[in-house]
């Protein structure tokens, strides 16, 4: 399997806060895209400040297309387009100049395409980023990250706080961003419906540790959480829940494999499980 | 590199064209008091020294812009070095002490046209002072800003102006006692002020490189 990003023991400590990255690791497949969830403070941004060498990692490894990212490697950030989770551009540009100034700097920039973005997505040309609203701006870092054949995006919180429609126009513009194969996404988010919608994986993060990663579909269709009571839960073999959490008098479970366990135990209720379900089971204090 | 210059013109275009105009406001300025008054000298001189510093100073709008537009962030996650962001600053801090320069020369002009005067050693004087001070606002605030962070970039401002005018009478009070003696005293005298203030633009540039290839945003 072709690798697009891969990141290996990835370790960074703040001593002021005492926050760390502890070990962290997954990969993402060349056309796909992984979905990156946490809670606040989880370590979403900073997992990915550190892949793109914007904080310095204190071990590890990241490699993107097989090569080690670092300051010297110009031509591996051709390769990577980035949207965080505001608009990161001089507000006193317009969006024709902010053209201007990254076709010098992109190697494979695409000048048509990004005004193609632009009338595609509404975007004034000749208006100041400042007075842009947020849902023109996120969809103004999009059409950046879009037009310089990058092959990896790296998206961290792109879609907070936009609204359905500028949300769904974003969603398809990264859909067929992966539709050859041959590019892939990262993409944090706190809207676990837009990674549904598009996600191929789903990474778990929690207090700088990798929880979990599984394919979406997976998570969707095969895992479950059963709701029982306390004296069913003790007859439970620990070996087939992931995690567990008490809600009143009942007990929520995380289980791997709905159909296996509604065969094993089928007086006991196993329903779809969201990955919004999913998060604050594999969270939970002692899971 | 061509891009990230051309960003931070962009991003002070404003502030320049602010900047701009009150140069020719101060070319009025003086073309109306040489009217009333006999010895024009010392303001010449300022208003030399003050394009220039004004000009400089403009490093720290773009200073200020990148951080509170985060751009300072994006930058490196395009296929630029962390010493290209540095060395673009510098340039830019560079190109703006140079338009400060082309400005005190239209106003050189302009206080000719007017008065028929050509004080030589006022404008000299004018020049020397300007370029210390102008450059004094990159040379001590890219580094400063980059150790202590964008948030104390007004006492930073404040400093680097002290640290501009302190250079210039430090080194005077220091080091011309050594060139008195010599044949044409104030031009090497000058000469070596520009020298040495130049000199410490490129020692600042080196510390703000090695800063900045560990700096965390």
């Amino acid at each position: 399997m072709d690798t697009a990003l891969q990141i290996s023991n990835l370790c960074k400590s703040f001593k002021d806060t005492g926050f760390k990255l502890d070990n962290v690791s997954f990969q993402i497949p060349k056309g796909a895209i992984m979905g990156f969830v946490g809670k606040n403070g989880a370590g979403k941004s900073t997992t990915i400040n550190t892949v793109l060498n914007i904080i310095q990692r204190d071990s590890g490894e990241v490699t993107i297309f097989g090569e080690t990212m670092t300051d010297n490697n110009r031509m591996l950030r051709n390769d990577i387009g980035v949207v965080f989770d505001t608009v990161h551009f001089s507000g006193e540009l317009t969006p024709k100049k902010l053209e201007k100034v990254l076709k010098d700097i992109y190697e494979n920039w695409q000048g048509a395409s990004f005004f193609s973005y632009l009338e595609r997505f509404k975007i004034p040309a000749n208006k100041k980023i400042k007075t842009f609203s947020r849902g023109m701006t996120m969809k103004l870092s999009i059409s950046v990250a879009l037009s310089h054949k990058a092959k990896l995006l790296i998206l961290d919180e792109a879609t907070a706080g936009l609204d359905p429609v500028a949300r769904e126009e974003l969603l398809d513009a990264l859909l067929e961003f992966v539709e050859d194969e041959e590019h892939s996404i990262l993409m944090s988010s706190h809207m676990s419906s837009d990674l549904e919608k598009v996600a191929d994986y789903i990474t778990f993060i929690d207090q700088g540790k990798i929880i979990l990663t599984e394919e979406k579909d997976r998570l969707l269709y095969q895992y479950g959480i059963a709701r029982m009571k306390q004296s069913d839960f003790e007859k439970l073999d620990p070996s087939q829940y992931l995690a567990m959490r008490k809600r009143g008098l009942q007990l929520e479970v995380l289980v791997q494999n709905r159909p296996q366990f509604s065969r094993e135990y089928p007086g006991i209720v196993v329903d779809n499980a969201t990955i919004d379900e999913i998060l604050p089971l594999l969270t939970q204090e002692g899971n | 590199m061509k891009g990230l210059i051309r960003n931070n013109f962009y991003t002070v275009e404003g502030s320049l064209k602010s900047t701009l105009l009150l140069s020719l406001m101060a070319a009025v300025v003086l073309a109306i008091v040489t009217r009333f008054t006999s010895d024009n000298g010392p303001l010449l001189s300022g208003i030399i020294g003050g394009n220039m510093g004004g000009f400089g100073a403009l490093t720290m709008t773009i200073i200020q812009k990148d951080a509170a537009s985060k751009w300072n962030k994006f930058e490196l996650t395009m296929p630029v070095r962390r010493k290209d962001v540095i060395t673009a600053r510098y340039i830019s801090s560079m190109l703006y002490v140079l338009i400060g320069v082309g400005m005190a020369l239209v106003n050189i002009l302009l206080f000719h046209l007017t008065t028929g005067a050509l004080n030589l050693e006022r404008i000299s004087y004018g020049f020397i002072f300007g370029w210390g001070f102008a450059l004094s606002m990159p040379t001590f605030m890219i580094p400063l800003v980059l150790i202590l962070g964008t948030d104390k970039i007004e006492p930073i401002m404040v400093v680097s102006v002290i640290a501009g005018l302190a250079l210039l009478f430090g080194y005077s009070a220091v080091l011309s006692p050594f060139f008195r003696s010599m044949e044409h005293y104030n031009f090497f005298f000058r000469l070596s002020y520009v020298v040495f203030c130049t000199l410490l633009f490129l020692l600042s540039y080196l510390l703000s490189c090695r800063v900045y290839k560990k700096k965390e945003l």
